[in-house]
């Protein structure tokens, strides 16, 4: 397909007109072309406005942590399960964390019931490797008893309604369920484990790291926070990830080639949307303390 | 060595302080997913279901399309800590996969499917939270989900359990409860009071049976009531909301 | 906005010999109920018969489905026999999900059915308006284009600009000024 420049724009066939649905139907490029012709996005937002964010803790109650974040459209719901189990051979004394992603069906009508599919799959590796790589949590501290028992913890997110940018709810979800994480003090006793009944425990997060992702169109226009119809339309994205002092933890970039200036850009409005984000889940956190 | 559960304690009240009669706390919106055709949440006490539906949609397979009406799939699925012990079940699962069926021919009389022919009519329910009665908050996750879309309905579906502890009848059932005591589920159209679901998988005396099904009949009534007041504040909103 | 009007699936509306059931509403035994969530409307006629028709006020439009009626579609493969097309708005409502539809080689064109090319009629890529003639086989619906207002509304050429129609048969490249063949639909 080559370039599709401005002048061919204005030579199409004028003579038929389509009513904007069917356009954003028919030709869903040149429909978000012309909008960020007028620096503006469909869904009416600026470039660079992040949607509408929202945390909700401990609303599972069956989980021994719990989220659940909407960016926008994009909910997330994060429970964590704490288990016990064998640590691995190499690593006695550390427990284990486990992401998991799920895109069912019911969130969007472009997943299909199966089995895990790719993007699902790539989520949830991404998640399981920032975990690692920032050291979010110190694993020891998972530790009952070297060599016999250490606790796993299982967190697995399920995405309801699927509006773009996944990613980032998911990794808002998981760190905001971890910091919920109650768990039981535990003994190891004879080859048992025994944990008392009262879950007091809390997770202590050396770091917390959240991402902002953007998308790119036409080379150009760095859009933040891309809904569905831009991230299909769009398949070049950025995504930043940042800890809690500014440093660059992760880095994602696909698609097309960008320039360093617009990196450094991206970084730092990941490094504003850490704030705004630790914000929100401040005033989640006064949420909950104001129903104990 | 006494281990009977004391279910029913000695003022009467159940584990969670309800009477006999009483139904759990409910609490339901529709419209709460936008990327499906129609949506609805509901909580019965400490269980949550989300319910999405598309459709009337192509059918993904040409072996299930039907010539003369739409075709229902119901999938369950229940999340991974959506229970005391973290069990990863698989879709496959047969216990779900025999509620999803049981759904599904629920609706299939009642959803007016010969309008739609060729097509396919999803229905997704996610189990978020569980603490018994996986098939009555299915139905009526499903009822809010398919009116919230606008496919027509000859009337809505609603479903309780029962069940009888101390020879005494009780109605909607938690999950310390439903492992315990026997458990009648009765899916009912609460306009002409037929019956469109009744399971029941463990004893139960023949005399107790009729007090039983009278027991969830009337509380699918009731829940009704709950549904009904939920779509109409709905429809209120949305129409305040396309006035301005 | 009159709130008492809401009716919801099941409600009783009202006997069925006074009214004649519109959409959103089915007759059993000798009474009239609702079948959807919506406000109640009763449209009055001059002869007799007054229709009861139940609409459903909601921003949310169901996704629309092909009828016998003109939509607009994108050409996925062509074989020599048809042409395989993606069914994206019905009548002005766009569908949610895309639906399969085919173009036979006789469909294409009213006059000389039989000589028609289907490689210069269309390509993939190419949107197209068309009617359905058939719901079709279990795979797809049957769409025709054999009519001077239907063919090809817009296509891109080979280097990737927009194309002209210059006549029915023709289209030409905006940037080379290359003529291409389509069966193009007539400008309105």
């Amino acid at each position: 397909m080559g370039n599709v420049t401005n002048e061919n724009i204005i030579n199409l066939n004028t003579a038929i007109t389509f009513e904007a649905e069917t356009f954003r139907r028919i030709q869903p490029e040149e429909y978000l072309r012309r909008y960020i012709q007028q620096h503006v996005r469909p869904d009416g937002r600026s470039f660079n406005h992040f949607r509408k964010t929202t945390v909700n803790l401990s609303c599972i109650t069956t989980a021994d942590g719990s989220s659940m974040v909407r960016i926008g459209n994009t909910t997330v719901i994060c429970g964590i399960k704490a288990e016990v189990s064998e640590p691995n051979v190499n690593f006695p004394k550390e427990g284990y964390l486990v992401p998991n992603v799920d895109l069912s069906p019911i969130c969007s009508p472009r997943f299909k019931p199966g089995p895990p599919s790719e993007q699902a799959q790539v989520l949830s590796e991404n998640l399981n490797k920032l975990l690692k790589n920032s050291k979010v949590i110190d694993l020891e501290t998972l530790c009952i008893e070297e060599g016999k028992a250490a606790w796993v913890l299982f967190a697995d997110l399920v995405c309801v309604n699927y509006d773009g940018n996944v990613f980032d709810a998911c990794v808002i979800a998981l760190m905001s369920a971890l910091m919920n994480v109650r768990l039981p003090e535990a003994v190891y006793e004879d080859g048992i484990v025994k944990a008392t009944e009262e879950k007091t425990i809390i997770l202590g997060l050396i770091r917390i790291t959240y991402s902002a992702s953007f998308a790119m169109f036409d080379g150009q226009h760095l859009l933040v926070d891309p809904n569905e119809m831009e991230e299909s339309i769009t398949k070049d994205g950025i995504t930043v990830v940042v800890d809690e002092t500014g440093k660059l933890c992760n880095i994602w970039k696909t698609g097309s080639s960008c320039s360093s200036e617009q990196l450094k850009t991206c970084i730092s409005k990941a490094r504003d949307r850490y704030a705004d984000i630790t914000s929100i889940i401040e005033i989640a956190k006064q949420a909950i303390k104001k129903i104990e | 060595m006494s281990s009977r559960l004391e279910l029913i304690g000695p003022q009467g009240l159940r584990t969670d302080g309800r009477r006999f009669n009483e139904l759990r706390n409910m609490n339901c919106k529709p419209s709460v997913l936008s990327q499906a055709d129609g949506s609805a949440y509901i909580e019965q006490g400490n269980t949550k279901c989300l319910a999405a539906v598309y459709g009337p949609r192509e059918a993904r397979t040409k072996a299930q399309v039907l010539h003369n009406r739409a075709n229902i799939n119901v999938e369950i699925s229940l999340a991974p800590f959506s229970m005391e012990e973290r069990k990863k079940r698989s879709k496959s699962d047969k216990r779900i996969l025999e509620i999803a069926s049981a759904v599904k021919q629920t609706f299939e009389p009642i959803i007016m499917t010969e309008l739609y022919a060729r097509s396919q009519i999803d229905i997704y329910l996610q189990i978020l939270q569980f603490d018994g009665g996986t098939v009555q908050i299915c139905i009526n996750a499903a009822t809010l989900a398919i009116i919230d879309a606008g496919i027509p309905m000859k009337d809505y579906v609603c479903a309780c359990s029962a069940g009888c502890i101390d020879d005494e009848p009780v109605l909607d059932l938690n999950h310390l409860e439903e492992s315990n005591t026997p458990e009648l589920t009765v899916a009912l159209l609460p306009k002409n009071d037929k019956i469109t679901l009744l399971q029941m998988e463990s004893r139960l005396h023949i005399d107790k049976f009729q007090q039983v099904m009278e027991m969830a009949a009337k509380g699918c009534k009731e829940i009704h009531t709950v549904l009904d007041k939920a779509v109409r504040e709905n429809i209120k909103d949305l129409l305040k909301k396309s006035s301005i | 906005m009159n709130t008492k009007n809401i009716v919801t699936p099941g409600q009783r509306l009202g006997f069925a010999q006074d009214y004649v059931a519109g959409p959103g509403t089915y007759v059993r035994g000798n009474l009239l109920y609702a079948s959807v969530v919506g406000m109640k409307r009763v449209s009055k006629q001059t002869a007799e018969g007054e229709t009861l028709v139940l609409t459903v006020s909601r921003e949310k439009q169901q996704s629309a489905i092909p009828e016998v009626c003109s939509l607009v579609s994108k050409v996925i493969r062509i074989t020599p026999k048809e042409a395989v097309v993606s069914i994206m708005v019905v009548d002005n409502s766009p569908c949610k999900e895309d639906f399969q539809g085919i173009i036979r080689q006789q469909d294409v064109r009213a006059t000389e059915r039989d000589k028609v090319k289907i490689h210069e009629s269309f390509r993939p890529g190419d949107i197209i308006r068309a009617e359905v003639i058939s719901l079709g086989d279990a795979r797809s619906y049957y769409l025709s284009t054999a009519k001077n207002e239907l063919g090809v509304i817009y296509a891109q050429s080979i280097e990737g600009a927009a194309m002209i129609p210059i006549s029915w048969q023709e289209m030409q490249c905006t940037k080379t000024k290359a003529i291409e063949l389509r069966k193009c639909a007539k400008p309105f």
